[in-house]
């Protein structure tokens, strides 16, 4: 699964995040937060200047996820299944 | 704001005015040739490893107002070598699934769209409708955008 060790350590966190820090964007790298910015690109900047291209989590700290409509879209292999 | 048009005349599209073909346009779409790219920043930390910056991709993006967030295909993604920031729920008129979301670079050459050099894009199988883009309405949103059928072009600002 992509990103399962950030997603684990986002939800296992998202409490306290949300205290402190919702609407924002969390840089999450392994298991430690990197850091909380209001802009995601501000984020992927300091994400890939401290690590280069490597797999980090730029996350939304928001109770609710957000679900995107797309309907011309033909869903790929790298999504899972799919809910009738 | 400024205005832009562009053209749909019988086989291509253009910046120039030529011999108008609504049926261009029905049949391809409004689009905007594209350049994907890695993002500046990331083609920095690179160039700084010294590692290979890899090129980029052409293709044509589609003006999609029905979809609510830019896609960009994922076979040209993972080319880049990029890798996915996050997940995002997709849903479908036929079904709802996760999809990957990536940070790439987008340039429209011979457009005045200005280029986007870290723009969150969801990734998706595209090439089988011979798109490299769909812009979403997450673009949009900051533009002006008219189809005109019958005078086979596009008017867009920003």
């Amino acid at each position: 699964m992509v990103l399962e060790l950030e997603l684990d350590f986002f939800a296992r966190n998202k409490e306290e995040l949300l205290r402190h820090h919702e609407g924002k964007f969390a840089l999450i790298y392994g298991d430690a937060l990197i850091g909380v910015w209001d802009a995601q690109e501000r984020a992927y900047r300091e994400g890939v200047s401290r690590f280069g291209n490597v797999s980090f989590l730029i996350k939304r700290i928001a109770e609710e996820e957000a679900v995107e409509s797309i309907p011309l879209l033909i869903l790929g292999e790298a999504m899972d299944a799919h809910v009738p | 704001m400024p205005t832009f048009h562009r053209n749909f005349t019988h086989g291509q599209d253009s910046d120039t005015p030529g011999r108008h073909s609504p049926q261009h346009l029905a049949r391809v779409g409004p689009r905007l040739p594209v350049q994907v790219a890695v993002p500046e920043s990331l083609a920095s930390a690179l160039r700084e490893q010294g590692e290979e910056i890899p090129g980029s991709t052409e293709g044509f993006a589609l003006f999609d107002t029905g979809a609510s967030a830019t896609c960009a295909d994922e076979s040209i993604l993972q080319e880049l070598g990029l890798n996915p920031v996050r997940t995002v729920r997709v849903a479908t008129p036929s079904s709802s699934a996760n999809a990957n979301v990536y940070v790439c670079a987008l340039r429209f050459p011979g457009s005045p769209l200005p280029d986007m050099e870290e723009r969150f894009v969801i990734g998706a199988q595209l090439q089988n409708q011979n798109y490299a883009v769909l812009i979403g309405r997450d673009i949009l949103q900051d533009m002006i955008l008219i189809y005109d059928g019958p005078g086979a072009r596009i008017t867009y600002a920003f």
